[in-house]
């Protein structure tokens, strides 16, 4: 019996499914998807076996041990203190697996090689010798399929038996080696391409690429709208004024101190303007907001299990390339649609400074997170698609504009995409939920809180004539450029906070469209929501981070203010 | 020539990988060495990336990286 913690390692080359196979071992939940930068942060989990206590860590895909990138700098690093290695090889790929594999064997720590995809063997027409394979390497090997489970319970039992390699071979010999060996255990049989196959071909297509890519993204809008009006108007909103709210009321009525029932359950009958926690704050995070983030990461989920973002990132390759980026930027900014936290840290794979620092000030200024989008969206409808559309295509039109005048003034170069294809996979529902269920469990503990607790807030700077004050000082400059209300100075305040609900307090001033627009552009776009502003400190440090979101700021009050006066001019000459 | 210059869907071998440690061994990572014979898929456009089959995977790289890899047509 061993009363040390055995330190347990996970190597292996991208999309090779460690996410699943440490998922399945610990037993813990775990976002998996399959393009580049998923794992960036080392996962580590602790499970027991036979009474012995082991420490599992997840550490980053690698394709090769010699430092080209921090994440294989980190993995070198981590190997070094590790007590056993599980190296986990797509047995779909087990040639260029294998180049990670002998590089492992040289570092003679105990090892175990897992074989994961092994079901897929089959459908492709790839049968492996495993047992061949464990006499070759001379170390343990096991074939998993992580995402039924099969073999994860032999891999476990079997760690003990993890041995060091005893293969010699010199470095000229290595690529050799790896030939020889795919072909004494590897049998390719020939087999039809099948249809996802074809699919596959046809989105990298140079104008299939196109075509599909479009395509994909109206079909996203549009399954993200309709379920999310879906439930919105036939869930969430029935619910909320026919069962919860009505018994709100009704209990408040029952509240003796006047003060503590305006807090509860707000001075009217009208959720968006009563502002108490259990009505206002309930249903801008329940009913506003959920039913978008909900249909938003059903919509994600199924591209990423699908496997299409790789390859939306080489269809986008070129025209990021024009702004200095390339696709593989496309990733983070799209990840910044959701939330900018981790589109931030999904920038921490790129190795060239100057397009991280693009990257991310791309996804400042044209990526409101979801519920942001999702509040413009419900609260924009009420003044028309136009109002809408003109928001996000300001945005649009002014990211790219920056970027390219970045791009002129940041000197530099960009570097050149470098991405793996993983073959096009049925989205299994199990795993389609598990994913789901995490994050919506990750938003009624976050977003829901928050909220609540921002109306708290705005109810005591009311109480305590903060507002008033704030207003007085911020309110000048606002009126002025931006032709807003003053009141609109502490709700930019708490937009600092949270930018949901920032936009979801516009809704009692009754803007006019015009006001509507300016207000939801300038919000998206003048500071970072708390928890992405202390995600960019962590990642790039404070210099860097206050001067992008410095910029960003400054060129937010600028566009903002010119479209104001554009809108004053067309006024005036339509009034003539 | 390089792989750029090689027509849709077929086969070439690799002979040299132009320039530095770096570009060589992150190809290296995705198992495009001298000797491989790999696969040009598609190329996208406008000096796109270029989509190559080695083995039973696929990958693109960019342009740029492309035009560094010396092979010759099978």
């Amino acid at each position: 019996m061993d009363s040390l913690v055995k330190k347990v390692l996970l190597v292996g080359n991208p999309n090779v499914g460690k996410s699943l196979v440490f998922s399945r071992i610990t037993g813990l939940g775990i976002i998996s998807a399959n393009y580049p930068g998923t794992t960036v942060e080392l996962k580590i989990g602790r499970f027991k076996f036979r009474d012995q206590e082991y420490e599992l860590m997840d550490v980053p895909g690698t394709y090769s041990l010699e430092t080209f990138s921090k994440a294989e700098e980190t993995a070198v690093g981590l190997i070094d203190e590790s007590d056993i290695i599980i190296n986990v090889v797509d047995a779909t790929n087990l040639e260029r697996n294998l180049n990670l594999t002998l590089q492992l064997l040289k570092k003679n720590k105990p090892i175990i090689v897992c074989l994961n995809f092994w079901d897929e063997t089959a459908h492709k027409g790839i049968g492996i010798d495993s047992v061949a394979l464990e006499n070759i390497l001379t170390v343990p090997v096991v074939t998993t399929c992580a995402l039924s489970g099969e073999g994860i319970k032999k891999l476990i039992s079997q760690l003990d038996s993890a041995r060091v390699g005893n293969l010699s071979f010199g470095k000229e010999e290595q690529w050799c080696l790896i030939g020889s060996i795919t072909n004494r255990v590897q049998k390719l049989t020939h087999r039809h391409h099948t249809f996802l196959e074809r699919l596959s071909d046809f989105t990298l297509h140079p104008l299939g690429g196109i075509v599909s890519a479009v395509a994909m993204l109206v079909l996203t809008f549009i399954i993200v709208r309709f379920i999310g009006e879906g439930l919105l108007n036939y869930v969430c909103t029935p619910i909320f004024s026919q069962l919860y709210h009505p018994i709100i009321l009704k209990l408040s009525a029952f509240i003796p101190v006047d003060f503590i029932k305006g807090v509860l359950a707000g001075h009217t009958s009208d959720p968006l303007e009563s502002f108490g926690i259990l009505t206002t704050g309930v249903y801008i995070a329940l009913v506003l907001v959920f039913p978008y983030f909900f249909s938003f990461y059903f919509v994600l989920g199924l591209l990423e299990d699908f496997g299409y973002l790789p390859r939306l990132a080489i269809v986008l390759d070129t025209f990021f390339h024009r702004m200095g980026l390339h696709g593989y930027s496309s990733i983070p900014v799209i990840l910044g649609f959701g939330c900018k936290v981790p589109a931030f840290l999904a920038t921490r794979v790129m190795v060239n400074k100057r397009e991280k620092i693009l990257t991310i000030a791309l996804i400042l200024m044209c990526a409101p997170c979801l519920p942001q989008s999702a509040m413009i969206f419900s609260l924009g409808m009420h003044y028309g698609t136009l109002s809408v559309v003109a928001i996000f295509a300001t945005l649009f039109i002014q990211a790219i504009g920056v970027n390219l005048l970045l791009n002129k003034l940041l000197k530099g170069e960009t570097s050149e995409l470098f991405i793996e294809i993983p073959p096009y996979r049925k989205p299994q529902a199990k795993l389609l939920l598990s994913k789901l269920r995490f994050r919506i469990v990750d938003y009624l503990k976050e977003v829901f809180p928050m909220i609540v607790a921002g109306v708290l807030v705005i109810n005591i700077l009311d109480f305590l004539k903060i507002f008033d004050l704030i207003s007085d000082f911020l309110g000048k400059p606002i009126v002025l450029l931006l032709g807003l209300p003053h009141e609109i100075a502490s709700v930019m305040i708490l937009g600092f906070l949270r930018k949901d609900v920032s936009i979801a307090l516009l809704a009692p001033f009754n803007l006019t469209a015009r006001q509507f627009v300016i207000a939801s552009i300038f919000m998206v776009l003048y500071v970072p929501c708390i928890a992405s502003f202390f995600t960019l400190i962590k990642e790039n440090g404070a210099r860097t981070t206050l001067k992008i979101v410095g910029a960003v700021f400054v060129f937010g009050l600028v566009i903002t203010s010119l479209l104001n006066a554009a809108f004053t001019a067309v006024h005036r000459i339509a009034l003539f | 020539m390089d792989i750029t210059q090689i027509d849709r869907n077929k086969d070439a071998r690799v002979i040299e990988i132009q320039g530095g440690r770096r570009v060589a061994g992150r190809l290296e990572g995705m198992g495009i060495v001298p000797g491989r014979i790999i696969r040009k898929k598609s190329a996208a456009p406008m000096k796109g990336p270029i989509v190559l089959e080695i083995g039973t995977m696929q990958a693109a790289i960019g342009y740029g990286m492309a035009k560094k890899v010396m092979v010759e047509p099978l």
